[in-house]
């Protein structure tokens, strides 16, 4: 694997050559400070891009492009990561060399993008009205798709009542408050606000030559985008008074508990690694702290886990239960922060922690995703890691160095989601 | 060892089968940091009627057994099979399909001792009474994480409207009664009878040296005490050709109803390349019809009737099948009436043979795209497998397939009485 970044084309283009694959992907990532006022229109504009441009005036024709480059697939999408709201796009396209005739796919692939993103259908300073109006509904509905999967909106709903008064409670989809503002006109403002000011990296990973993609970009994509780097590490932070209990009843048959931390360690911070593997040993793996005790030990459940957000600086733990086993859960799931906090925790545990994360990241380098992932993560460390020095910092990672990440962290907020006419102790 | 070559994919695949009856297939990927195994039993949630090792008399057994099996195969009197994995980088998983058990770990070194330690625990079941209640509790959760959510209800509420008395309607997971019922007798009468060795698979796939995979696997195995079985007897009840109802639907704590049509295959034991390709061809006219590139398609989304959530599958097994074409929508009942009208109408239709071309090609990109995973391989070659379909075959049957197969294979397949609808609605 050989990697390569090229700075003089007004944005960041990074190549990753590797065999591994029988395709080839390409990703676009717009990266702007997430705002309350643009943000549903930002999450419009990719969808809106993706639909219709001026050589392929539909989503049909557009499609029917897509499939005779043998299946490629064009995703378009949007994310919060920590204090930024980023517009993506990821194109897949098979390896010429897979198929018997010669067609240049990747260059027909980047030349697509470039319809896609820089050629939308639009006159001066409008979209296409239809097509802003079909993908205005589809984001309202997708919106409210967002209460019928319990588990993730459970977690939506913790993430809202925690930062509350920060930023980065904005939803990343929008508000459905927000669309009837939104029209062809103040759509297309924003969008080219997005190519003028928005942070823009891509990505090309696969069989391919470093010098041939630079070339295909350097003929099609030139155009200077911010070349500003924007913050992503969010180091808003907030006084903890005491432990938020929110709780909402809904005609569903299982708890959902949902409890947020403040780790107060981001990805930019010397320990940063040290909290991957404390999650590793807390909530991380299926042998971690809270599947051995919440589920093992006291069948509480299927599921008991912790998720850490690094750019924010936050953990959750989730878990579906027995509404009546609310308090036993919350007692276990506390009793197990104090011990770590209080290093009751066995070499072996640490040990496993470490072997888990160090193989679960060297499994992501098999994926092209995965190779992107990290040369992003790169971007943000104050210093790059290979991947060798990652793993050895992994390695490093003491026991006291645990408990002291461990003391850091604060409970903030439990959200709990649970069926009705059932009064759960505490609650 | 026998060695079969795909040089168009740049594949080769290992196969041997072991004296005990155990199928091995190895495929080395070179310079993937993975490695990925699975250890798979023919044994699925349809498998809920059969005569057990050594018996005579046909049995039933409690829903869900299959997949209770699955769980408590990973607990063991003196060691835990996730620390036992994870000690050698590993982190293994395990999951339970119509109609397979499969076991699996995936590692970035030590894979000798990751395989041997997935081998081992699959084959030696410890069962008591007291660990079989305490797991019932877990399971329930389970189950109850599933009724909360919606697309697996609507994916079972259309596959109940189909048959009537085929298993592939019951909850893979079974329900809080059913698993009651199981004790730790059943569960290793099961287990005697379906891991067998040679009704298993094991799948490895990553970078290593062949030989010495498939020695360990053959020691392995040859330390153990196997006799010699039969193939297992198993039973599944008559079902009729048609839908057992034509629309029915449920209400749920959602906000966005779903509707799902489904279409039932009445075609009993097809295996092999007549499977395959009753499956490939399903798929193209699905796509053609539902497709993103489909007129039908953009109708529906300009009408408001559809969004970005609308799907189709098909799911051909030997003994059951199935297609389900629909996703989120405003209008419940127009999206039902339209979607039944384009199938009915589908006996008669007539496909362009240029949309065909690229469709094929659609499917062998995204058949390439696939291969990237080594756990699509693993899994889907098992699966393929089981019912004497090789995966690596996918493309020549692909391009076998002509204009009129497809013309044929609709006028067979959508009969209106086989089309049933099923709505998953916001409670008032």
């Amino acid at each position: 694997m050989e990697v390569r970044q090229f700075n003089d084309l007004g944005y960041t283009l990074t190549t990753i050559k590797t065999d591994k694959f029988k395709t080839n992907l390409i990703s676009f990532t717009f990266q702007s400070e997430i705002n309350r006022d643009h943000v549903t229109k930002r999450s419009l504009i990719p969808y809106v891009l993706r639909s219709a441009s001026q050589k392929y005036g539909t989503k049909k024709e557009l499609n029917t492009y897509l499939e005779s480059l043998y299946g490629a697939s064009l995703s378009a999408s949007v994310e919060k990561r920590g204090k930024t709201h980023n517009i993506k796009f990821y194109l897949s396209l098979t390896n010429e060399k897979f198929i018997g005739n010669k067609e240049p796919l990747l260059e027909n692939g980047i030349e697509l993008l470039k319809e896609v993103i820089l050629n939308p259908l639009a006159d001066t300073k409008a979209f296409n009205n239809q097509v802003v109006e079909t993908e205005k509904r589809l984001l309202k509905e997708y919106i409210e798709s967002l209460y019928d999967d319990k588990t993730s909106y459970a977690l939506q709903k913790l993430v809202e009542t925690m930062c509350q008064s920060e930023k980065f409670s904005i939803n990343t989809m929008g508000y459905i408050e927000d669309l009837d503002q939104i029209n062809e006109t103040n759509l297309y403002a924003d969008y080219q606000k997005m190519l003028k000011n928005d942070h823009l990296s891509i990505c090309v990973v696969g069989d391919i030559e470093h010098e041939a993609v630079y070339e295909v970009f350097k003929n099609h994509f030139q155009f200077s985008t911010s070349t500003e780097s924007i913050e992503i590490v969010d180091t808003e932070e907030k006084e903890i008074e005491k432990v938020q209990l929110i709780k909402e009843v809904q005609d569903i048959s299982q708890g959902k508990l949902n409890i947020g931390y403040r780790t107060h360690t981001r990805i930019s911070d010397v320990d940063y690694l040290t909290l991957l593997v404390f999650n590793g040993m807390f909530g991380g793996y299926a042998h971690s702290k809270l599947f051995m005790n919440v589920r093992e030990k006291a069948s509480l459940c299927y599921y008991c886990a912790s998720r850490l957000d690094n750019y924010k600086g936050l953990m959750y733990v989730y878990s579906g239960i027995e509404p009546q086993n609310y308090q036993q859960a919350v007692d276990i799931i506390d009793q197990q922060l104090e011990d770590m906090v209080a290093g009751k925790f066995t070499d072996k545990e640490l040990e496993l922690a470490k072997k888990s994360l160090i193989n679960t990241k060297l499994e992501s380098l098999d994926q092209a995703t995965g190779l992107i992932g990290h040369e992003l993560l790169n971007d943000l460390l104050p210093k790059p890691l290979t991947i060798e020095q990652w793993i050895k910092g992994v390695q490093g990672v003491t026991g006291s160095q645990i408990q002291d990440v461990a003391k850091k962290i604060e409970k903030d907020t439990i959200f709990f989601l649970t069926e009705k006419e059932v009064k759960p102790d505490g609650v | 060892m026998e060695c079969k070559e795909f040089p168009r994919l740049k594949e080769k695949i290992y196969f041997e089968e072991l004296e005990n009856g155990l199928h091995v297939y190895m495929l080395p990927k070179k310079g993937f940091n993975k490695s990925y195994a699975t250890f798979t039993t023919k044994y699925g949630s349809i498998d809920n009627a059969f005569t057990p090792l050594n018996q005579s008399e046909m049995k039933h057994v409690p829903d869900g057994i299959a997949h209770f099996l699955e769980h408590k195969l990973f607990e063991k009197e003196d060691y835990d099979v996730f620390e036992k994995f994870s000690m050698h980088s590993g982190s293994s998983n395990a999951f339970t399909s119509f109609t397979r058990t499969a076991y699996l770990f995936s590692c970035t070194s030590d894979l000798k001792e990751n395989l041997t330690t997935l081998v081992d625990f699959v084959q030696s079941p410890y069962f008591t009474e007291e660990t079989v209640e305490k797991e019932k509790g877990i399971i329930a959760q389970e189950i109850k994480m599933y009724d909360d959510n919606p697309d697996f209800k609507a994916y079972f509420g259309i596959i109940n409207n189909l048959f009537k008395a085929h298993p592939v309607k019951i909850d893979i997971v079974g329900t809080e009664e059913s698993i009651d019922n199981i004790t730790a007798e059943l569960l290793y009468e099961c287990y005697q009878t379906f891991y067998h060795p040679s009704n298993m698979l094991l799948f490895v796939i990553g970078d290593f040296d062949v030989e010495e995979i498939l020695d360990l696997v053959r020691q392995n195995q040859a330390s153990k005490d196997y006799q010699k079985a039969d193939p297992i007897p198993r039973e599944y009840p008559f079902e009729p050709e048609t839908a057992i109802v034509k629309e029915r639907s449920m209400e749920m704590e959602i906000q966005t109803a779903k509707v799902f049509l489904g279409i039932k295959d009445p075609v009993m034991n097809r295996s092999g390349k007549q499977l395959l390709k009753a499956d490939l061809m399903t798929e193209i006219i699905f796509d053609l019809v539902f497709g993103s590139s489909s007129e039908y398609y953009e109708s529906l989304l300009n009408d408001g009737l559809i969004n970005d959530s609308f799907s189709y599958e098909t799911t051909f097994e030997p003994t059951f099948g199935f297609s389900l074409v629909g996703g989120d929508t405003r209008f419940p009942d127009e999206l039902t009436t339209s979607l039944r009208q384009k199938l009915e109408s589908l006996s008669q239709v007539s496909f362009n043979e240029k949309e065909f071309k690229r469709i094929k090609n659609k499917k062998i990109g995204r058949f390439l795209s696939a291969l990237n995973s080594v756990e699509f391989i693993a899994n889907q070659f098992t699966q393929y497998a089981f019912n004497d379909i090789d995966l690596f075959a996918i493309l020549d049957v692909l391009e076998e397939i002509t204009i009129e197969d497809l013309t044929e294979m609709a006028k067979s397949y959508f009969i209106p009485e086989r089309i049933s609808a099923f709505k998953l609605l916001p409670k008032k």
